[in-house]
């Protein structure tokens, strides 16, 4: 059997994640609910069109912005998950886990509720409704992350730091509840909707805000791989190394608020992939070095979210939610962790 | 040959019956509700609703014996009602509108879900504590429906449904299965079961029979005069989903009565099917129609502001999209045991020559 070093795991790592990533992608771009030839889909592709009007609108407008959505939300909710389990030395921190991702949700359930389920439109009269998505999201998810924040002042045990988050959530989880008795059918209706997760509804148009913020966060997330190195190292040995930990921790939680805000707002909750994705990587490079884990974090969360969109829309009989299908991917690793936590947690 | 026999002997004894006084049916049976059978037996009712979740089984047998009767000996194995019902819990506003039609709304004494009700003389009532607000349909209180001492109790069944402490209250538990009907008329025709529970059968006979009898002279109008079926669609994508009505669904019957062409015809289910936006693209991008049930969608830009792709439609760039605001037009309190209104709207859009004089009540054309 090759036995790999370091460096050489690493490279063959981020070779592999690569390869699937192309091979996802084009699977994505080939198969779907509707069947297209994978000769028109070359053609669509080249730009030769297809005789088939409703061919080229799926390819070119929907499955590719859906891919493309799939694998920067997979991105964002892994090194959210990542920096969260760093900041709180926690295997089983995450963005779900901690609240984030409900707070973004009773975010956006409160501008979703109130507009009576009438929320995506940029156009017409509801022009700005999408972006009141985005900033009810961004609001929801800055506010449990403020109360993390105030906490990690006072509390100084990260795992009990860890339970405020939970507890957070649930009280966030009971608010959206309240919300929902009192809303119109509709307003519900519209709401469990898009707590299902869909990679599908990001526009071309959309695109052009959605993708730049999310690019921008794995880009300041890459920024702070050498404070996340030295918390791994416990808050004094990181403070005697002249990190402001504290500043740190509030740049990680600002960082995982923006990227799980702008998922969650335009994709919906997605759970799992934020808590499980960080753990794929440390077991595929046995590393807990940030230099390495989240190039490789950021490519496993691409993969394994347009896996998921692959089996949601595989099928011709229906979609299957993307939340219906995380768990079944992200359940048997966590197991995986709980049973084996020694051997996989932080080890260099 | 024996059972059309039966049935326009028991039609002609139901009509008879629809004469005034005493009911003397000794047995009808219904001609569009495929989920219900009435039956008139020696000194009461027996009503017979079939399990819509599972084939050839009975969901619930009812047996209707008028409140100043003397219950029959050897009646078979039911819940027994006494009739007319005087003091009823109802789950939802689609049946306290017919009890209102009916000339009930005074054996209406509790509701649940008050907020979804939209009638205004409902709300006035318990506004001033004449009806009880009994809480979430989910989980009543139970304390409020014990006080109203409630002689019925009608709710919507689901599939394998147990209804928690209510059922332990000894009380008459009606399952309206009624939406799980078939067809637009069958869903209608539960209006003759509802009325013999209220003691206004005769009432929802006449009633039943003038909704049946404007619904089939508006198919039958369209079915001679027009040979060109325009294909239709229904509802849009939420959340990535669009829940399209099945081949043999409500909706389906409606459009293909009212002389449209059902792109999903083809299908054998009842029921809803979840596609994505681009299995309904793939097949009914060149649909002539569009008909939407939403609140808020007022103009063609909301409606691809709701989602970009959706002007990719034949029927949106030819500016024929249908929207009825559900909320302000009581469709769904309406339309149940009115099919006639809504098969009316569908054949004036995809015929309008035909009726070129109507007046839309519950959907409006979309416009930029």
């Amino acid at each position: 059997m090759v036995q790999f070093g370091k460096s050489h795991r690493f490279s063959a790592t981020i070779i592999v994640l690569l390869v699937v990533l192309i091979l996802l992608v084009v699977a994505c771009l080939l198969f779907g609910s509707v069947d297209i030839n994978a000769q028109a889909v070359w053609n669509i592709l080249t730009g030769k069109g297809s005789d088939n009007e409703a061919w080229d609108i799926i390819v070119c407008q929907s499955r590719l912005p859906m891919i493309v959505t799939a694998a920067l939300a997979g991105a964002a909710l892994s090194v959210s998950g990542l920096l969260l389990q760093t900041t709180f030395n926690n295997p089983l921190a995450g963005p779900s886990i901690l609240g984030v991702s409900t707070g973004a949700g009773l975010g956006v359930a409160v501008v979703m509720l109130a507009m009576g389920g009438s929320v995506g439109g940029m156009y017409g009269e509801n022009i700005g409704s999408y972006l009141a998505t985005l900033i009810g999201a961004f609001t929801g998810a800055g506010i449990v992350l403020f109360i993390l924040i105030f906490f990690s002042t006072i509390v100084k045990n990260n795992t009990m730091l860890l339970i405020i988050g939970i507890l957070v959530s649930y009280l966030a989880s009971s608010i959206v509840q309240l919300l929902n008795s009192v809303a119109s059918e509709q307003g519900v209706h519209s709401y469990v909707a898009w707590g299902f997760g869909n990679f599908s509804g990001v526009s071309v148009a959309q695109m052009a805000v959605y993708a730049p913020i999310v690019i921008a966060g794995l880009l300041l997330s890459a920024l702070m791989v050498k404070p996340l190195n030295a918390l791994l190292l416990g808050t004094r040995y990181a403070e005697n190394l002249g990190i402001n930990t504290h500043h740190t921790r509030i740049a990680l939680l600002v960082i995982t608020g923006v990227l799980t805000a702008v998922v969650t707002a335009f994709c919906g909750p997605i759970g799992f992939i934020g808590l499980v994705v960080p753990h794929i990587a440390r077991i595929m490079l046995s590393t807990s070095s940030h230099g390495k884990l989240i190039p490789a974090t950021i490519l496993a969360g691409a993969n394994v979210a347009l896996l998921c969109t692959l089996i949601s829309v595989g099928g011709e009989h229906g979609v299957i939610p993307i939340n219906a299908i995380t768990p079944v991917i992200g359940v048997p690793i966590i197991l995986y962790i709980i049973l084996n936590r020694k051997k996989v947690v932080l080890k260099d | 040959m024996i059972q059309r026999f039966l049935l326009i002997f028991s039609t002609i004894m139901l009509l008879t019956a629809c004469g005034g006084g005493k009911s003397k049916i000794t047995q009808t049976e219904s001609s569009e509700a495929r989920l219900l059978t009435i039956s008139q037996k020696q000194g009461y009712a027996q009503v017979e609703i079939k399990d819509p979740w599972q084939g050839g089984k009975v969901l619930h047998t009812y047996l209707l014996v008028p409140r100043d009767s003397v219950m029959p000996a050897n009646m078979p194995a039911g819940t027994v009602v006494r009739t007319p019902i005087q003091h009823a819990l109802v789950y939802s506003e689609v049946h306290t509108g017919l009890m209102r039609e009916l000339g009930s709304i005074t054996a209406v004494k509790g509701v649940c879900d008050s907020r979804y009700f939209t009638d205004p003389q409902v709300i006035k009532l318990i506004n001033e504590g004449e009806i009880t607000d009994c809480g979430n349909s989910m989980s009543p209180t139970i304390e409020k429906v014990i006080e109203m001492k409630p002689d019925a109790i009608l709710l919507s069944p689901y599939q394998d449904a147990t209804y928690g402490q209510i059922e332990k209250l000894n009380i008459p538990i009606i399952e309206c299965a009624d939406y799980m009907e078939y067809t637009p008329l069958g869903r209608a025709e539960w209006m003759r079961f509802y009325g013999m529970l209220l003691g206004k059968a005769h009432v929802a006979d006449s009633l039943y029979n003038a909704v049946k009898e404007r619904y089939n002279a508006i198919k039958n109008k369209v079915a001679t005069a027009r040979a060109d079926k325009p294909l239709a669609i229904t509802e849009m994508v939420i959340s990535g989903v669009w829940n399209v009505p099945g081949g043999n669904s409500y909706m389906a019957k409606i459009i293909d009565d009212a002389g449209g062409t059902y792109p999903w015809a083809g299908d054998k289910s009842t029921g809803s099917l979840s596609l994505d936006f681009n299995q309904v693209l793939a097949k009914a991008q060149n649909a002539d129609f569009w008909f939407i049930k939403w609140t808020g969608i007022n103009s063609l830009h909301d409606l691809q502001g709701q989602y970009d792709l959706n002007k990719n439609f034949k029927a949106f760039k030819e500016h024929k999209v249908w929207v009825c605001d559900t909320e302000k037009s009581h469709f769904f309190v309406r339309i149940p045991f009115h099919p006639d209104l809504l098969l009316q709207e569908y054949a004036a859009v995809l015929h309008p020559t035909l009726f070129p004089e109507f007046k839309f009540e519950f959907y409006r054309q979309l416009t930029n």
